[in-house]
Protein backbone atom coordinates (compact mmCIF):
# COMPACT_ATOMS: atom_id res chain seq x y z
CA UNK A 1 0.00 0.00 0.00
CA UNK A 2 0.95 3.55 -0.99
CA UNK A 3 0.12 6.77 0.44
CA UNK A 4 -1.70 7.80 -3.21
CA UNK A 5 -3.21 4.43 -2.67
CA UNK A 6 -4.91 5.29 0.69
CA UNK A 7 -5.98 8.99 -0.54
CA UNK A 8 -7.30 7.06 -3.75
CA UNK A 9 -8.97 4.70 -1.13
CA UNK A 10 -10.47 7.59 0.84
CA UNK A 11 -11.13 9.97 -2.36
CA UNK A 12 -15.12 9.18 -2.16
CA UNK A 13 -15.25 10.04 1.61
CA UNK A 14 -12.58 12.97 1.55
CA UNK A 15 -14.52 14.91 -1.53
CA UNK A 16 -17.55 14.20 0.85
CA UNK A 17 -15.78 16.24 3.08
CA UNK A 18 -14.90 18.75 0.75
CA UNK A 19 -18.43 19.02 -0.48
CA UNK A 20 -19.43 19.53 3.37
CA UNK A 21 -16.79 22.21 3.69
CA UNK A 22 -18.12 24.14 0.93
CA UNK A 23 -21.73 23.86 1.83
CA UNK A 24 -20.82 25.26 5.35
CA UNK A 25 -18.68 28.36 4.21
CA UNK A 26 -21.38 29.49 1.67
CA UNK A 27 -23.07 31.79 3.50
CA UNK A 28 -25.16 34.92 2.34
CA UNK A 29 -22.49 37.51 3.41
CA UNK A 30 -20.73 37.94 -0.37
CA UNK A 31 -17.19 38.79 1.37
CA UNK A 32 -17.09 36.13 4.19
CA UNK A 33 -18.20 33.51 1.55
CA UNK A 34 -15.62 34.45 -1.16
CA UNK A 35 -13.06 35.01 1.68
CA UNK A 36 -13.38 31.39 3.02
CA UNK A 37 -14.18 29.22 0.08
CA UNK A 38 -10.44 30.92 -1.91
CA UNK A 39 -8.92 29.64 1.10
CA UNK A 40 -10.98 26.13 0.79
CA UNK A 41 -9.84 25.72 -3.26
CA UNK A 42 -6.49 27.02 -2.69
CA UNK A 43 -6.51 22.74 -1.26
CA UNK A 44 -3.68 21.32 0.87
CA UNK A 45 -3.02 17.79 1.92
CA UNK A 46 -5.90 17.57 4.05
CA UNK A 47 -3.74 15.21 6.29
CA UNK A 48 -6.47 15.77 9.29
CA UNK A 49 -9.59 14.48 7.87
CA UNK A 50 -7.57 11.44 6.23
CA UNK A 51 -6.73 10.90 9.66
CA UNK A 52 -10.01 11.01 11.38
CA UNK A 53 -11.32 8.80 8.25
CA UNK A 54 -8.65 6.32 8.35
CA UNK A 55 -8.87 5.76 12.19
CA UNK A 56 -12.57 6.26 12.74
CA UNK A 57 -12.31 2.76 10.57
CA UNK A 58 -11.51 1.00 13.90
CA UNK A 59 -15.24 1.53 14.88
CA UNK A 60 -18.47 2.42 12.62
CA UNK A 61 -16.96 5.32 10.02
CA UNK A 62 -20.78 5.69 8.53
CA UNK A 63 -21.57 7.55 11.38
CA UNK A 64 -22.29 11.18 10.42
CA UNK A 65 -20.21 12.19 13.99
CA UNK A 66 -17.34 10.98 12.00
CA UNK A 67 -17.81 13.51 8.79
CA UNK A 68 -18.18 15.97 11.09
CA UNK A 69 -15.66 15.25 13.11
CA UNK A 70 -13.16 15.44 9.71
CA UNK A 71 -14.84 19.05 8.56
CA UNK A 72 -14.52 20.57 12.24
CA UNK A 73 -10.65 19.49 12.13
CA UNK A 74 -9.99 20.80 8.77
CA UNK A 75 -12.30 24.58 9.43
CA UNK A 76 -10.17 25.17 12.61
CA UNK A 77 -6.75 24.34 10.68
CA UNK A 78 -8.11 26.75 7.70
CA UNK A 79 -9.39 29.28 10.66
CA UNK A 80 -5.63 29.15 12.36
CA UNK A 81 -4.09 29.59 8.49
CA UNK A 82 -5.94 33.11 7.98
CA UNK A 83 -4.69 34.60 11.66
CA UNK A 84 -1.02 32.78 11.14
CA UNK A 85 -1.09 34.79 7.99
CA UNK A 86 -1.70 37.81 9.62
CA UNK A 87 0.98 37.37 12.13
CA UNK A 88 3.55 36.03 10.03
CA UNK A 89 2.46 39.17 7.29
CA UNK A 90 2.43 36.69 4.58
CA UNK A 91 0.72 37.95 1.17
CA UNK A 92 0.81 34.45 -0.36
CA UNK A 93 -0.57 30.81 0.50
CA UNK A 94 0.01 28.24 -1.37
CA UNK A 95 0.97 30.29 -4.47
CA UNK A 96 -2.23 32.33 -4.01
CA UNK A 97 -3.11 35.78 -2.30
CA UNK A 98 -4.00 35.32 1.71
CA UNK A 99 -6.93 36.79 3.05
CA UNK A 100 -5.56 39.61 4.27
CA UNK A 101 -3.59 40.66 1.05
CA UNK A 102 -6.71 40.39 -0.83
CA UNK A 103 -8.80 42.35 1.88
CA UNK A 104 -7.01 43.57 4.86
CA UNK A 105 -6.27 42.26 8.55
CA UNK A 106 -9.73 43.19 9.76
CA UNK A 107 -11.47 40.98 7.05
CA UNK A 108 -8.90 38.36 7.83
CA UNK A 109 -9.85 38.47 11.56
CA UNK A 110 -13.62 38.51 10.64
CA UNK A 111 -12.87 35.62 8.75
CA UNK A 112 -10.87 33.45 10.76
CA UNK A 113 -13.49 34.03 13.59
CA UNK A 114 -16.54 32.84 11.45
CA UNK A 115 -14.85 29.93 10.30
CA UNK A 116 -13.86 28.90 13.44
CA UNK A 117 -17.27 29.67 15.01
CA UNK A 118 -18.69 27.45 11.87
CA UNK A 119 -16.43 24.33 13.31
CA UNK A 120 -17.83 24.80 17.31
CA UNK A 121 -21.19 25.24 15.81
CA UNK A 122 -20.74 21.92 13.61
CA UNK A 123 -19.51 20.08 16.59
CA UNK A 124 -21.50 21.13 18.97
CA UNK A 125 -24.41 18.47 17.78
CA UNK A 126 -21.88 15.74 19.05
CA UNK A 127 -23.43 14.44 21.97
CA UNK A 128 -20.16 13.34 23.74
CA UNK A 129 -19.14 15.37 26.53
CA UNK A 130 -15.45 13.32 26.66
CA UNK A 131 -15.24 14.55 22.79
CA UNK A 132 -16.06 18.57 23.76
CA UNK A 133 -13.51 18.53 26.47
CA UNK A 134 -10.89 16.79 24.11
CA UNK A 135 -11.39 19.35 21.54
CA UNK A 136 -11.52 22.22 23.33
CA UNK A 137 -8.49 21.68 25.47
CA UNK A 138 -6.30 21.31 22.50
CA UNK A 139 -7.75 24.50 20.90
CA UNK A 140 -7.20 26.49 23.85
CA UNK A 141 -3.51 25.00 24.07
CA UNK A 142 -2.86 25.80 19.85
CA UNK A 143 -3.65 29.69 20.52
CA UNK A 144 -1.18 29.04 23.77
CA UNK A 145 1.44 27.36 21.61
CA UNK A 146 1.56 30.27 18.87
CA UNK A 147 1.58 33.13 21.88
CA UNK A 148 4.21 30.71 23.48
CA UNK A 149 6.05 31.33 20.02
CA UNK A 150 6.00 34.96 19.91
CA UNK A 151 7.21 34.97 23.69
CA UNK A 152 10.30 32.57 22.28
CA UNK A 153 11.49 34.88 19.42
CA UNK A 154 14.53 35.53 19.40
CA UNK A 155 15.52 34.04 22.87
CA UNK A 156 18.23 31.92 21.89
CA UNK A 157 18.45 30.98 25.89
CA UNK A 158 15.55 28.39 25.63
CA UNK A 159 15.96 24.70 26.42
CA UNK A 160 15.18 21.73 24.41
CA UNK A 161 12.24 21.23 26.38
CA UNK A 162 10.55 24.67 25.62
CA UNK A 163 10.88 23.32 22.31
CA UNK A 164 9.18 20.33 22.19
CA UNK A 165 6.05 22.18 24.28
CA UNK A 166 5.91 24.44 21.60
CA UNK A 167 5.52 22.00 18.87
CA UNK A 168 3.36 19.85 20.71
CA UNK A 169 1.09 22.74 21.00
CA UNK A 170 1.68 24.29 17.76
CA UNK A 171 1.07 20.72 15.44
CA UNK A 172 1.25 17.58 17.80
CA UNK A 173 -2.30 18.11 19.46
CA UNK A 174 -4.30 18.70 16.48
CA UNK A 175 -2.58 15.62 15.28
CA UNK A 176 -3.10 13.82 18.26
CA UNK A 177 -7.29 15.10 18.10
CA UNK A 178 -7.94 14.21 14.16
CA UNK A 179 -6.84 10.77 15.41
CA UNK A 180 -8.68 10.09 18.77
CA UNK A 181 -11.73 12.02 17.18
CA UNK A 182 -12.22 9.14 14.29
CA UNK A 183 -11.71 6.93 17.40
CA UNK A 184 -14.62 8.54 19.39
CA UNK A 185 -16.71 10.06 16.87
CA UNK A 186 -16.75 6.29 15.46
CA UNK A 187 -18.04 4.51 18.52
CA UNK A 188 -14.68 2.72 19.41
CA UNK A 189 -13.74 2.36 22.99
CA UNK A 190 -11.65 5.47 24.95
CA UNK A 191 -8.47 2.79 25.22
CA UNK A 192 -8.19 2.99 21.46
CA UNK A 193 -9.12 6.49 21.13
CA UNK A 194 -6.00 7.36 23.64
CA UNK A 195 -3.92 4.96 22.02
CA UNK A 196 -4.65 6.66 18.49
CA UNK A 197 -4.49 10.43 20.23
CA UNK A 198 -0.82 9.46 21.15
CA UNK A 199 -0.13 8.25 17.67
CA UNK A 200 -0.89 10.99 16.16
CA UNK A 201 0.61 12.94 19.13
CA UNK A 202 3.70 10.91 17.98
CA UNK A 203 3.63 11.28 14.25
CA UNK A 204 2.76 15.02 14.72
CA UNK A 205 5.92 15.87 16.53
CA UNK A 206 7.93 13.83 14.12
CA UNK A 207 6.30 16.20 11.32
CA UNK A 208 6.98 19.22 12.86
CA UNK A 209 10.02 18.76 13.51
CA UNK A 210 11.04 16.95 9.47
CA UNK A 211 9.29 20.81 8.70
CA UNK A 212 12.03 22.61 10.87
CA UNK A 213 14.18 20.49 9.12
CA UNK A 214 13.12 21.31 5.42
CA UNK A 215 12.95 24.77 6.72
CA UNK A 216 16.50 24.98 6.66
CA UNK A 217 17.19 22.29 3.66
CA UNK A 218 15.02 22.91 1.44
CA UNK A 219 15.73 25.11 -1.90
CA UNK A 220 14.18 29.01 -2.61
CA UNK A 221 11.79 27.06 -5.12
CA UNK A 222 10.90 23.97 -2.75
CA UNK A 223 10.33 26.46 0.68
CA UNK A 224 8.58 29.61 -1.70
CA UNK A 225 10.90 31.66 0.64
CA UNK A 226 14.44 31.72 1.05
CA UNK A 227 16.44 28.55 3.82
CA UNK A 228 16.51 29.63 7.31
CA UNK A 229 13.28 31.67 7.09
CA UNK A 230 12.17 30.61 10.71
CA UNK A 231 15.76 31.36 12.19
CA UNK A 232 15.44 34.78 10.18
CA UNK A 233 12.38 35.70 11.98
CA UNK A 234 13.63 34.58 15.21
CA UNK A 235 11.81 31.30 15.39
CA UNK A 236 14.47 29.18 17.13
CA UNK A 237 14.05 25.66 16.06
CA UNK A 238 15.21 21.97 16.62
CA UNK A 239 18.65 22.21 14.86
CA UNK A 240 19.18 25.82 15.73
CA UNK A 241 18.74 24.46 19.57
CA UNK A 242 21.33 21.42 18.71
CA UNK A 243 23.52 23.91 16.65
CA UNK A 244 24.12 26.17 19.21
CA UNK A 245 24.97 23.30 21.70
CA UNK A 246 28.32 22.80 19.35
CA UNK A 247 31.52 24.33 20.44
CA UNK A 248 31.96 27.97 19.20
CA UNK A 249 28.25 27.91 17.12
CA UNK A 250 26.52 29.58 19.99
CA UNK A 251 28.52 32.20 19.78
CA UNK A 252 28.11 33.18 16.10
CA UNK A 253 24.17 32.56 16.46
CA UNK A 254 23.95 34.11 19.25
CA UNK A 255 25.73 37.38 17.66
CA UNK A 256 23.51 37.51 14.66
CA UNK A 257 20.09 37.08 16.67
CA UNK A 258 21.34 39.92 19.27
CA UNK A 259 21.78 41.82 16.30
CA UNK A 260 19.46 44.77 15.69
CA UNK A 261 19.37 44.56 11.92
CA UNK A 262 21.50 41.54 10.39
CA UNK A 263 23.04 41.48 7.13
CA UNK A 264 21.65 38.91 4.29
CA UNK A 265 25.36 37.56 4.29
CA UNK A 266 25.58 37.25 8.13
CA UNK A 267 22.19 35.63 7.84
CA UNK A 268 23.43 33.15 5.27
CA UNK A 269 26.46 32.53 7.18
CA UNK A 270 24.70 31.43 10.40
CA UNK A 271 22.06 29.22 8.22
CA UNK A 272 24.98 27.45 6.54
CA UNK A 273 27.33 26.96 9.82
CA UNK A 274 24.27 25.19 11.16
CA UNK A 275 23.60 22.80 8.15
CA UNK A 276 27.11 22.11 8.06
CA UNK A 277 26.99 21.23 11.95
CA UNK A 278 25.66 18.30 12.05
CA UNK A 279 22.67 19.71 13.63
CA UNK A 280 20.29 18.44 10.50
CA UNK A 281 20.89 14.71 11.44
CA UNK A 282 20.61 15.29 15.04
CA UNK A 283 17.61 16.67 14.86
CA UNK A 284 16.40 13.88 12.01
CA UNK A 285 17.32 11.31 14.90
CA UNK A 286 14.71 12.82 16.99
CA UNK A 287 12.25 12.73 14.85
CA UNK A 288 12.87 9.46 14.05
CA UNK A 289 12.45 8.85 17.47
CA UNK A 290 9.11 10.14 17.89
CA UNK A 291 8.00 8.46 14.84
CA UNK A 292 9.61 4.66 16.23
CA UNK A 293 7.95 5.74 19.21
CA UNK A 294 4.33 5.94 16.97
CA UNK A 295 5.03 3.13 14.96
CA UNK A 296 5.37 0.94 18.46
CA UNK A 297 1.97 1.75 19.47
CA UNK A 298 0.18 0.63 15.75
CA UNK A 299 1.76 -2.73 17.02
CA UNK A 300 -0.75 -2.60 20.75
CA UNK A 301 -3.73 -1.99 17.93
CA UNK A 302 -5.68 -4.30 15.89
CA UNK A 303 -3.80 -5.95 12.97
CA UNK A 304 -6.79 -4.68 10.60
CA UNK A 305 -6.13 -2.66 6.74
CA UNK A 306 -6.24 0.61 8.53
CA UNK A 307 -3.18 -0.12 10.85
CA UNK A 308 -1.18 -1.13 7.82
CA UNK A 309 -2.61 2.29 6.54
CA UNK A 310 -1.57 4.55 9.72
CA UNK A 311 1.83 2.51 9.15
CA UNK A 312 2.31 3.95 5.63
CA UNK A 313 1.44 7.61 6.85
CA UNK A 314 4.30 7.46 9.68
CA UNK A 315 6.71 6.15 6.90
CA UNK A 316 5.62 8.93 4.42
CA UNK A 317 6.10 11.44 7.21
CA UNK A 318 9.66 10.31 7.85
CA UNK A 319 10.88 10.29 4.49
CA UNK A 320 8.82 13.92 3.07
CA UNK A 321 11.26 15.99 1.96
CA UNK A 322 9.07 18.73 0.96
CA UNK B 1 -25.48 38.55 48.51
CA UNK B 2 -26.78 41.59 46.64
CA UNK B 3 -27.06 41.14 42.73
CA UNK B 4 -23.47 44.01 42.88
CA UNK B 5 -21.54 41.94 45.26
CA UNK B 6 -22.54 38.63 43.40
CA UNK B 7 -21.36 40.62 39.82
CA UNK B 8 -18.23 41.64 42.00
CA UNK B 9 -17.07 38.26 42.50
CA UNK B 10 -17.65 37.32 38.93
CA UNK B 11 -15.52 40.23 37.60
CA UNK B 12 -13.04 39.39 39.84
CA UNK B 13 -13.17 35.62 38.87
CA UNK B 14 -12.99 36.76 35.13
CA UNK B 15 -10.12 38.88 35.20
CA UNK B 16 -7.81 35.77 36.75
CA UNK B 17 -9.81 33.98 33.71
CA UNK B 18 -8.19 36.35 31.17
CA UNK B 19 -5.01 36.74 32.76
CA UNK B 20 -2.07 35.65 31.01
CA UNK B 21 1.52 37.19 32.23
CA UNK B 22 3.20 37.41 29.05
CA UNK B 23 0.50 38.89 27.16
CA UNK B 24 -0.31 41.67 29.88
CA UNK B 25 3.19 42.66 29.12
CA UNK B 26 2.53 43.82 25.88
CA UNK B 27 -1.18 44.62 24.98
CA UNK B 28 -3.13 46.49 28.14
CA UNK B 29 -5.45 43.66 29.86
CA UNK B 30 -8.91 43.79 27.97
CA UNK B 31 -11.68 46.01 28.72
CA UNK B 32 -14.83 44.54 31.10
CA UNK B 33 -18.01 46.08 29.55
CA UNK B 34 -19.83 45.67 33.05
CA UNK B 35 -22.98 46.39 31.65
CA UNK B 36 -23.10 43.66 29.76
CA UNK B 37 -21.63 41.40 31.86
CA UNK B 38 -24.84 42.49 34.31
CA UNK B 39 -27.24 41.78 31.98
CA UNK B 40 -26.07 38.29 30.76
CA UNK B 41 -25.83 37.65 34.72
CA UNK B 42 -29.35 38.92 34.98
CA UNK B 43 -30.38 36.69 32.02
CA UNK B 44 -28.77 33.75 33.74
CA UNK B 45 -29.91 34.51 36.75
CA UNK B 46 -33.54 33.88 36.64
CA UNK B 47 -32.96 30.09 36.02
CA UNK B 48 -29.71 29.02 37.35
CA UNK B 49 -27.91 29.24 41.18
CA UNK B 50 -25.29 32.07 41.62
CA UNK B 51 -22.62 29.87 41.08
CA UNK B 52 -23.75 28.25 37.28
CA UNK B 53 -25.14 32.02 36.30
CA UNK B 54 -21.74 33.36 37.14
CA UNK B 55 -19.66 30.91 35.20
CA UNK B 56 -22.00 30.88 31.97
CA UNK B 57 -21.92 35.19 32.35
CA UNK B 58 -17.84 34.75 32.52
CA UNK B 59 -17.70 32.04 29.63
CA UNK B 60 -19.88 34.44 27.12
CA UNK B 61 -17.99 37.36 28.19
CA UNK B 62 -14.96 35.48 27.67
CA UNK B 63 -16.24 35.23 24.02
CA UNK B 64 -17.35 38.86 23.53
CA UNK B 65 -13.67 40.09 25.02
CA UNK B 66 -12.34 37.64 22.00
CA UNK B 67 -14.48 39.57 19.66
CA UNK B 68 -13.39 43.36 21.15
CA UNK B 69 -9.81 42.01 21.17
CA UNK B 70 -9.88 41.60 17.21
CA UNK B 71 -11.64 44.75 17.09
CA UNK B 72 -8.75 46.45 17.73
CA UNK B 73 -6.55 44.88 14.88
CA UNK B 74 -4.77 47.41 12.81
CA UNK B 75 -4.25 48.05 9.27
CA UNK B 76 -1.41 49.51 8.17
CA UNK B 77 1.98 48.09 7.66
CA UNK B 78 4.20 47.64 10.60
CA UNK B 79 7.77 47.40 10.67
CA UNK B 80 8.65 48.41 13.95
CA UNK B 81 8.91 44.94 15.95
CA UNK B 82 7.28 46.15 19.29
CA UNK B 83 4.37 47.19 16.91
CA UNK B 84 4.72 44.21 14.96
CA UNK B 85 4.15 41.92 18.36
CA UNK B 86 1.56 43.98 19.57
CA UNK B 87 -0.13 42.86 16.21
CA UNK B 88 0.54 39.43 16.34
CA UNK B 89 -0.39 39.35 20.13
CA UNK B 90 -3.88 41.42 18.97
CA UNK B 91 -4.91 38.10 16.77
CA UNK B 92 -3.58 35.44 19.08
CA UNK B 93 -5.16 36.42 22.63
CA UNK B 94 -8.15 37.07 20.75
CA UNK B 95 -7.94 33.58 19.16
CA UNK B 96 -6.75 32.54 22.86
CA UNK B 97 -10.17 34.17 24.57
CA UNK B 98 -12.27 32.55 21.88
CA UNK B 99 -11.17 29.27 22.68
CA UNK B 100 -11.13 29.52 26.15
CA UNK B 101 -15.40 30.22 26.18
CA UNK B 102 -15.21 26.59 24.66
CA UNK B 103 -12.84 25.41 26.77
CA UNK B 104 -14.46 26.61 30.03
CA UNK B 105 -18.33 25.86 28.58
CA UNK B 106 -17.09 22.51 28.46
CA UNK B 107 -16.20 22.07 31.69
CA UNK B 108 -19.60 22.72 32.48
CA UNK B 109 -20.93 20.30 30.46
CA UNK B 110 -23.27 23.32 28.71
CA UNK B 111 -22.52 22.28 24.85
CA UNK B 112 -25.74 24.17 24.53
CA UNK B 113 -24.40 27.38 24.88
CA UNK B 114 -21.78 26.62 23.19
CA UNK B 115 -24.11 26.33 20.26
CA UNK B 116 -25.12 29.77 20.79
CA UNK B 117 -22.28 31.39 21.47
CA UNK B 118 -20.94 30.01 17.98
CA UNK B 119 -24.07 31.07 16.34
CA UNK B 120 -23.76 34.25 17.13
CA UNK B 121 -20.51 35.10 16.45
CA UNK B 122 -20.65 33.88 13.24
CA UNK B 123 -23.70 36.15 13.16
CA UNK B 124 -21.43 39.22 14.80
CA UNK B 125 -18.89 38.56 12.40
CA UNK B 126 -21.37 38.51 8.72
CA UNK B 127 -23.06 41.60 10.34
CA UNK B 128 -19.02 43.23 10.25
CA UNK B 129 -18.55 42.34 7.32
CA UNK B 130 -21.66 44.41 6.23
CA UNK B 131 -20.73 47.02 7.55
CA UNK B 132 -17.23 47.25 6.36
CA UNK B 133 -17.58 46.82 2.81
CA UNK B 134 -21.34 46.73 2.17
CA UNK B 135 -23.04 45.95 -0.93
CA UNK B 136 -24.49 49.24 -1.54
CA UNK B 137 -23.78 52.93 0.41
CA UNK B 138 -25.41 52.70 3.52
CA UNK B 139 -28.22 56.01 4.55
CA UNK B 140 -27.83 57.20 8.33
CA UNK B 141 -30.31 55.07 9.40
CA UNK B 142 -29.25 51.94 8.16
CA UNK B 143 -25.91 52.26 9.18
CA UNK B 144 -27.70 53.48 12.74
CA UNK B 145 -29.49 49.82 12.46
CA UNK B 146 -26.45 47.93 11.07
CA UNK B 147 -24.48 49.00 14.27
CA UNK B 148 -27.45 48.21 16.61
CA UNK B 149 -27.41 44.39 15.20
CA UNK B 150 -23.68 44.08 15.66
CA UNK B 151 -23.79 45.64 19.40
CA UNK B 152 -26.01 43.07 20.20
CA UNK B 153 -25.02 40.27 18.49
CA UNK B 154 -24.49 38.08 21.12
CA UNK B 155 -26.59 38.90 24.38
CA UNK B 156 -29.67 39.13 22.07
CA UNK B 157 -29.04 35.79 20.79
CA UNK B 158 -28.61 34.49 24.82
CA UNK B 159 -31.99 36.48 25.76
CA UNK B 160 -33.91 34.74 23.18
CA UNK B 161 -32.47 31.12 23.56
CA UNK B 162 -33.25 31.73 27.18
CA UNK B 163 -36.83 32.86 26.19
CA UNK B 164 -36.60 36.16 27.25
CA UNK B 165 -37.36 37.81 23.70
CA UNK B 166 -39.44 40.41 25.23
CA UNK B 167 -36.29 42.22 26.37
CA UNK B 168 -34.52 42.17 23.50
CA UNK B 169 -35.41 45.31 21.93
CA UNK B 170 -34.76 47.66 24.83
CA UNK B 171 -31.29 45.47 25.64
CA UNK B 172 -29.80 46.20 22.12
CA UNK B 173 -30.41 50.08 22.69
CA UNK B 174 -28.95 50.09 25.38
CA UNK B 175 -25.87 49.18 23.75
CA UNK B 176 -26.70 50.78 20.54
CA UNK B 177 -26.66 54.19 22.62
CA UNK B 178 -23.60 53.21 24.44
CA UNK B 179 -21.47 52.09 21.34
CA UNK B 180 -22.71 55.51 19.80
CA UNK B 181 -21.32 57.70 23.48
CA UNK B 182 -17.97 55.69 22.58
CA UNK B 183 -17.80 56.70 19.54
CA UNK B 184 -18.55 60.16 19.74
CA UNK B 185 -16.18 60.89 22.41
CA UNK B 186 -13.32 58.47 20.12
CA UNK B 187 -14.11 61.46 17.57
CA UNK B 188 -13.88 64.55 20.43
CA UNK B 189 -10.51 62.58 20.81
CA UNK B 190 -9.93 62.45 16.81
CA UNK B 191 -9.83 58.47 17.21
CA UNK B 192 -11.66 56.29 15.01
CA UNK B 193 -12.98 52.54 14.95
CA UNK B 194 -13.55 52.61 11.44
CA UNK B 195 -17.73 52.22 12.20
CA UNK B 196 -18.94 56.07 10.37
CA UNK B 197 -15.54 56.11 8.26
CA UNK B 198 -17.60 55.38 5.17
CA UNK B 199 -20.20 57.89 6.08
CA UNK B 200 -20.14 61.06 3.06
CA UNK B 201 -19.97 63.59 5.62
CA UNK B 202 -18.59 67.02 5.25
CA UNK B 203 -16.19 67.25 8.45
CA UNK B 204 -16.37 65.73 11.33
CA UNK B 205 -18.40 68.05 13.45
CA UNK B 206 -20.93 67.57 11.22
CA UNK B 207 -20.76 63.67 12.51
CA UNK B 208 -20.50 64.85 16.26
CA UNK B 209 -23.70 67.01 16.22
CA UNK B 210 -25.52 63.97 14.52
CA UNK B 211 -23.87 61.31 16.82
CA UNK B 212 -24.73 64.10 19.45
CA UNK B 213 -28.39 64.29 18.13
CA UNK B 214 -28.94 60.43 17.73
CA UNK B 215 -27.70 59.51 21.55
CA UNK B 216 -30.29 62.21 22.79
CA UNK B 217 -33.06 60.91 20.74
CA UNK B 218 -32.64 57.50 21.20
CA UNK B 219 -31.86 57.88 24.75
CA UNK B 220 -35.31 59.48 24.97
CA UNK B 221 -37.26 56.83 23.10
CA UNK B 222 -35.98 54.02 25.41
CA UNK B 223 -36.45 55.71 28.73
CA UNK B 224 -39.98 56.18 27.06
CA UNK B 225 -40.56 52.60 25.83
CA UNK B 226 -39.35 51.43 29.38
CA UNK B 227 -41.83 54.12 30.92
CA UNK B 228 -44.80 52.94 28.73
CA UNK B 229 -44.00 48.94 28.87
CA UNK B 230 -46.87 46.66 30.47
CA UNK B 231 -44.53 44.21 31.03
CA UNK B 232 -44.41 43.23 34.68
CA UNK B 233 -42.09 40.33 34.49
CA UNK B 234 -39.24 40.07 36.87
CA UNK B 235 -36.69 39.97 34.24
CA UNK B 236 -38.17 43.15 32.97
CA UNK B 237 -38.52 45.12 36.00
CA UNK B 238 -34.70 44.35 37.04
CA UNK B 239 -33.54 45.19 33.71
CA UNK B 240 -35.88 48.84 33.83
CA UNK B 241 -33.97 49.33 37.30
CA UNK B 242 -31.15 48.71 35.65
CA UNK B 243 -31.19 50.65 32.42
CA UNK B 244 -32.68 53.70 33.84
CA UNK B 245 -29.97 53.89 36.49
CA UNK B 246 -27.25 53.34 33.77
CA UNK B 247 -29.44 55.60 30.84
CA UNK B 248 -28.10 59.61 32.51
CA UNK B 249 -24.45 57.91 33.69
CA UNK B 250 -23.81 56.95 29.71
CA UNK B 251 -25.89 59.81 27.87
Amino acid sequence: MTLSRIYLEKKSKLKSVERELESVLSVANPLLSEASLDLLKAGGKRIRPLLTLLCAEYGDPERKAVKDSAVMLELIHMASLVHDDVVDDSDLRRGKPTVKAQWNNRVAMFTGDFIFAKAIELISDVDNLEVHRSISRVIRDLSLGEIDQIKELYHWKQNLRTYLRRIKRKTALLMALSCQLGALSSGCSSEIGLKLYYFGYYLGMSYQITDDILDFIGTKKQLGKPAGGDLRNGNITLPTYFAMNRYGLRKSIRKVLENKNPSHEQWDAVIHSIRASGAIRDSEQLSNAYLQKGIDLLEQLPQVKVTHALRVIADYIGTRNY
Amino acid sequence: MSLFKELDLVCHQLCLELKHEYVQTVLPKPDIDRDKMTIYYMLFRMNEPQQAAGSYTKSVMVAEIGLNTHETMTCEKRTNKELLKQRQLTVLSGDFYSALYYYTLARQSNIELVKWVAQAIQNFNEYKCALFFPPVHFGWQELIHEIKKIESALVGKIARQLGFTHVVPYISDFFLIKRLIAERDLRNEEKHTGYFSKMRLDDDDQLVEKLDWEIKSRTAQLSQALKRSEDQSELFLKLKDYINLQLPLTA
